[in-house]
């Protein structure tokens, strides 16, 4: 408990002294003080859009991770499987890895109903890690495991189960909260630049045209509470999961 | 049973086994030799997971199961999945795994994972997969090396049982000359590399604890001790 005053209280009242004080020499539009941005989210709170908004954002990062999920693993299998489709997909990650979001974004306009944007987004920008994560996870599997495959002729599904999927998700479970923080953060993005109809992006948007600061730093808090909130859910349901994988 | 002739194995530049006439009979034989002379590179040749060799080996389609060097159970499974992993599908007998676990005496682990165990308990594991499997034949490579005496003649004890009951047949290797007595019908013996020639020992002594405090039991170990030691080759 002592620990947790020193190492993660202090700075955050630390930070707040700092911003509350430096909010005295600026306008309130510029930097509004966390006392204001405090009564924001109270207020952001206790409506009702606020959480069928967060729902919406929430629903379409999860939507853009499962497509990238799907893909990701047929994909990291079929390159593990293939020198060929290795050879071909390489340069194929690399650049979606180095392409700007924002082209993606650029060309999602044009391609896709706004809706559809942010799932799409999330999963362009989630599907290199997946792929790779799965990938390695696929190299790590020991030559002494697959030897006992060959030796005793398992068939390839209970190779899959016992020790292809075992591996991956160890991978991709050390990269979960990476992941889960990216596939939010994307969402909203996305729903800014979007437009969307209805998200947590669309509520920002709007803060935004008001000029309204303390709200839009209000928003960026519960993005920030909230996908921290998910990540500690998701550990709690999958915490069986996790440590039959370590 | 299984029949060897004219194998030559190399490891590059390295020939490990040269032109090795060798026949395998039922019960239990034993590859006795010193540390790198290719005992492991045999056993890997009939087991078929190393099919990089010149000349023939014929197991005339024996059921064959492994208990590796190594322990090679999955660090994610308890050690009953690890068992069930490698098994048919049809073949999946609990009262079997109970009671070969059992007089391994690692029945109360079953449902624990690998990282909890000792060492030791990890082997009995590794050996309780190799006589689970229903096979014809059992393939072990120093299966014993990580136990303690007491358990090493207990196991040695319940494998004899075994085989016995079960009429099955046994390919193990070592470099202990105990372990070798106490489980062989037949010794064949490794000395110089590359293998080529071999001394091979037929044996007929009762297999139980007793027998190390008899004069046999020295008898035979002083004449694996005159092969090994005697200069004859070059
Ligand atoms: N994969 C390999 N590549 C190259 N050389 C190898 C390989 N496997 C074995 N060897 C060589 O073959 C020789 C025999 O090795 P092997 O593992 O069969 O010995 P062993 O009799 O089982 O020894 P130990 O009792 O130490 O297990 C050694 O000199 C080793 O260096
Ligand atoms: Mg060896």
């Amino acid at each position: 408990m002592k620990r947790f005053l020193l190492s993660k209280l202090l700075p955050l009242i630390g930070f707040l002294l700092l911003w509350q004080i430096s909010s005295l020499f600026f306008n309130q539009l510029i930097l509004p003080s966390p006392l204001a941005v405090f009564g924001k989210i109270l207020v952001i709170m206790k409506s009702l859009t606020f959480y069928s908004a967060l729902l919406v954002t929430l629903l379409r990062a999860l939507g853009g991770l499962i497509i990238a999920l799907s893909l990701g693993i047929f994909i990291g299998f079929a390159m593990h499987f293939s020198k060929a489709v290795s050879a071909l997909m390489h340069p194929v990650i690399i650049t979606l890895q180095s392409l700007p979001i924002i082209s993606w974004l650029l060309l999602a306009l044009i391609w896709f109903d706004s809706s559809v944007i942010p799932v799409f987004i999330v999963a362009v920008s989630t599907i290199p890690i997946i792929i790779l994560n799965v990938y390695e996870g696929l190299k790590e599997v020991s030559g002494e495991y697959l030897e006992l495959v060959t030796f005793y002729k398992l068939d390839f599904r209970r190779c899959l189960q016992g020790l292809y999927l075992p591996s991956i998700a160890t991978y991709i479970i050390s990269a979960y909260k990476i992941i889960i923080g990216l596939c939010i953060k994307t969402s909203v993005m996305a729903e800014v630049i979007a437009r969307v109809k209805q998200g947590i992006g669309t509520e920002m948007n709007l803060a935004w045209i008001n000029i309204d600061t303390a709200e839009v730093l209000a928003y960026t808090v519960l993005i920030v509470f909230f996908t921290f909130a998910t990540e500690r859910l998701l550990t709690f349901i999958f915490s069986g999961t996790l440590r039959n994988y370590q | 049973m299984i029949r060897i002739s004219n194998l030559t194995k190399s490891f590059g530049a390295h020939t490990v086994l040269k032109s090795l006439n060798l026949h395998i009979g039922f019960g239990t034989t034993v590859l006795l030799g010193p540390s790198g002379s290719g005992k492991t590179t045999l056993l890997r040749l009939i087991a078929g997971l190393d099919k990089n060799y010149q000349g023939e080996i014929d197991s005339e389609k024996m059921r064959m199961s492994i208990v590796f060097q190594e322990d090679r159970l999955l660090p994610w499974k308890t050690l009953r999945h690890n068992i069930e992993f490698i098994l048919p599908r049809d073949k999946v007998n609990q009262e079997r795994i109970n009671h070969i676990t059992e007089s391994l005496k690692i029945q109360a682990l079953l449902d624990s994972k690998p990282f909890k165990l000792s060492g030791g308990q990890k082997r009995r594991c590794a050996i309780a997969r190799g006589f689970i499997y229903p096979s014809d034949i059992v393939l072990m490579d120093e299966p014993f090396s990580s136990l303690d005496l007491y358990l090493k003649l207990k196991i040695i004890a319940d494998i004899n049982i075994l085989l016995e009951k079960e009429k099955r047949n046994l390919l193990l290797v070592t470099h202990d000359i105990t372990e070798a007595l106490l489980l062989a019908d037949e010794i064949i013996i490794f000395k110089q590399t590359p293998v080529t020639e071999f001394q091979t020992l037929k044996l007929d002594l009762p297999k139980n604890e007793r027998m190390l405090q008899s004069s046999v039991f020295t008898e035979w170990e002083r004449r694996i001790y005159e092969y090994l030691l005697s200069d004859k080759e070059s």
